[in-house]
């Protein structure tokens, strides 16, 4: 069962998108070591380039960023390939806008700073949702 | 005046004489005519023309005449030759025929003798003597008549005129044959109007002679038969007393006149002058100050108007004057208070300002405070990077060390987590201490500044929020920027309110061009967005209290005139230039510290201002 679920966790492609590199470490750390496949992006043009290139599961990024937001890159993405999950990370202050992300088609958001079995909990429910595991 | 006056009264009262001596003269003529006329009645009757009738027959009625009219002393018949024939009383036998009115008697002329006087018994007479004629036209006889005078005499002495005058008769000789005074009878009359000088010819009748004596007036009438002059005298003073009554009128007119001119000048100067006096007194009195006199002028012609109007305005005067007083006692009182008030004034002035300057900080303080505020999300947004790492490698080190079967390996890759964690942590202590130094820093501290490092040290706090509103920040610090005198926290926070309203100026995201430089003894920092800029209309009041364009309540319209006070109190200046739709520029020029100064405080005090950047 763990076997199982961790070869099926490693199937899933997660991409972390920050322009703080402590949180991009961080996540790109946790969910590695949760067995998710994890790559990572400092901002947005460079995440929009890494989608191109290849596919991901679930995207994971913050709102305010300098480039391209949080938001616009939520629009990108959707638009290419509406099957990606697209989790946000915002602020508490910036939480109406993750609100308005919802209505765009954001899968889920977390406030920071938030723990990390929060995290790891949203990113594994997403990926149930979507029927990866 | 009078002399004329004095001659009309003269010329009066000699006419009166000459028409009184015209009078006596009828008077006389009247007498004489109708003695005459008995006579020659008599000697025309026909007893007396009748040469054939007997003489006793003719002297009975030369009697009947005689005893008639009792005015005739005797009647005589003398025949041609001058023989008495009969005589009714002397049958005097006299020689006759020498006698001129026998002379003239015979030639058949009336005539009438001058008086003369006849002794025993003496009497006054005169002769009328008429020729007789017969039937045949013949005379024959002459009749004479001696007329007794007195009979004329009470005629002259029944007129008198005034108190002294009379009527004489004259005769040729210039004796008087009828006078008052008897003893004056045949007597020379003292004057001759022929010789006398100064006579003044009547003009309105030939036979009167008008002539002046010292003393008299006289008139003179010629009587022609026999040659009489009636003269009526009369004394100056008493022809004159009308005169002189009428002197004494004019005198008591001329008194009474100048009494009456006394009287009405008396009342002039009562009515007049007087109440003029003391209209002229009042006005002295007036000038001399004393506004409550009153006139007394009470009078109903001009003056007393002239009084009531003097009173009128003496009245306006003192009610003026009055008004003034209270004005002035209402000023002073007015200007005491106001002179209290003013102390109390300056006092409360003074507190005000006090207070104000407390306001002020406070409102600099809230000022920054709001600042603070607007830096807010991006401060938490950057806090929260920092301690969601530090969080989540301290969860991530905790499941490791949790699990059962810890390998040695995985303990090491710890410190790349610390290392992690100990970065987040100093990045949120730089941040909260930068917060709280922009925070705390006193208001009333003057050090030196660096306005390079008041600029990086607003920058830290902003930077981060700045970019991920997409403005990029482009500095250009000159290297060797003086220090100028200020407070470290008041700059930042007018920085960071220039900032921050750059940034919402830029919705979108711009760039802003952050410079500093030496400039004529003074620093220039400039801020230079490529936002919407500011309306032109704007840029004069964009520094007034309570002034903003943000309607959507981001401001409270008090952070540029906050910021303009700071800069004020730094003597330095902040202006700005902008157009609609071309972004803005604020320069703030700050005077450089003196050397004097910077020796003293030195650089001690900027290490403080240093440990934001």
């Amino acid at each position: 069962m763990n076997a199982l679920m961790e070869v099926k966790k490693k199937t899933v492609r997660i991409l972390v998108v920050d322009d703080e590199e402590i949180i991009r470490e961080m996540l790109f750390d946790t969910l590695s070591q949760a067995g998710y496949t994890v790559k990572t992006a400092k901002d947005g043009s460079d995440a929009i380039a890494q989608i191109g290139n290849e596919s991901f599961d679930i995207v994971i990024t913050d709102i305010k960023m300098p480039d391209i937001g949080g938001m616009e890159l939520l629009i990108r993405v959707l638009r290419t390939n509406p099957n990606v999950c697209v989790l946000l990370m915002t602020a508490y202050g910036t939480i109406k806008s993750a609100i308005n992300a919802i209505k765009l088609g954001a899968h889920d958001y977390i406030c920071k700073p938030f723990e990390l079995s929060e995290m790891k909990n949203i990113v594994e429910k997403a990926a149930n949702q979507k029927g990866l595991l | 005046m009078f002399k004329y006056t004095e001659g009309l009264i003269r010329d009066d009262a000699c006419n009166n004489l000459g028409l009184l001596a015209k009078n006596t003269e009828e008077e006389v003529c009247r007498f004489m005519t109708s003695c005459v006329a008995d006579i020659k009645i008599l000697a025309e009757s026909a007893v007396m023309r009748n040469t054939d009738m007997h003489v006793d027959k003719k002297l009975l009625e030369m009697k009947k005449i005689q005893d008639y009219y009792k005015r005739f002393e005797d009647i005589t018949m003398i025949d041609m030759k001058g023989r008495v024939i009969t005589s009714t009383t002397y049958n005097y036998r006299g020689e006759w025929r020498s006698k001129k009115w026998f002379l003239e008697a015979v030639k058949g002329n009336v005539f009438v003798s001058d008086a003369h006087v006849i002794l025993d018994p003496y009497k006054v007479v005169l002769v009328i003597a008429v020729p007789l004629i017969d039937e045949n036209g013949k005379i024959h006889a002459v009749l004479v008549g001696q007329l007794n005078m007195e009979r004329l005499w009470e005629i002259v002495d029944s007129i008198t005129i005034g108190n002294t005058g009379f009527v004489t008769i004259m005769n040729e000789l210039q004796y008087y044959v009828a006078h008052p005074n008897k003893e004056m009878l045949f007597r020379q009359a003292p004057f001759d109007p022929e010789k006398k000088s100064g006579v003044i010819d009547s003009s309105d009748s030939d036979s009167e002679m008008l002539f002046y004596s010292t003393e008299k007036y006289t008139s003179t009438v010629e009587y022609e038969s026999p040659k009489w002059q009636i003269v009526v005298v009369q004394e100056k003073r008493d022809a004159l007393s009308n005169l002189s009554k009428l002197k004494y009128n004019v005198i008591y007119v001329l008194i009474s006149g100048l009494f009456l001119v006394l009287l009405i000048s008396i009342f002039l100067s009562r009515s007049i002058v007087k109440p003029i006096q003391t209209l002229i007194h009042g006005m002295s009195r007036v000038s001399d100050g004393d506004l409550s006199y009153k006139t007394s002028v009470k009078s109903r012609d001009e003056i007393g108007l002239l009084g009531a109007a003097f009173n009128d305005m003496l009245m306006r005067l003192n009610k003026a004057h009055q008004e003034l007083q209270s004005k002035t006692v209402e000023l002073h009182d007015a200007f005491n208070k106001i002179s209290l008030l003013n102390i109390t004034l300056e006092k409360r002035v003074e507190e005000r300002t006090k207070e104000l300057r407390e306001k002020q900080h406070q409102l600099v303080q809230a000022g920054k405070l709001a600042a603070i505020g607007q830096l807010g999300a991006g401060v938490a947004h950057e806090l929260n990077n920092p301690i969601a790492g530090i969080l989540g490698y301290t969860q991530f080190m905790l499941d490791i060390v949790s699990k059962e079967n810890l390998k040695i390996d995985e303990v090491y890759t710890f410190k790349k987590y610390l290392q992690h964690i100990e970065n987040g942590s100093r990045r949120c202590k730089e941040i909260v201490q930068n917060l709280l130094q922009f925070a705390r820093k006193s208001p009333e501290e003057v050090v030196s500044v660096n306005v390079n490092n008041v600029v990086e040290d607003t920058l830290s706090l902003i930077e981060r929020q700045l970019l991920v509103n997409k403005i990029e920040v482009i500095k250009n610090l000159a290297p060797d920027i003086k220090q100028v005198e200020g407070n470290h926290g008041q700059l930042q926070q007018v920085f960071t309110n220039i900032i921050i309203n750059a940034q919402q100026a830029m919705p979108e995201g711009g760039q802003l061009f952050i410079s500093s430089r030496n400039e004529n003894g003074n620093v220039a920092i400039e801020f230079k967005d490529t936002g919407c800029g500011i309306p032109e209309e704007y840029t004069d009041r964009i520094f007034e209290p309570f002034f903003t364009t943000k309607m959507d309540w981001k401001g409270t319209g008090l952070g540029l005139s906050i910021c303009y006070d700071i800069i004020k109190n730094h003597s330095g200046n902040i202006v700005v230039d902008s157009q609609l739709g071309k972004g803005a520029v604020f320069t703030i020029i700050l005077p450089v510290k003196s050397n004097k100064n910077e020796r003293i405080n030195g650089s001690k005090k900027e290490d403080g201002a240093d440990t934001g950047s």
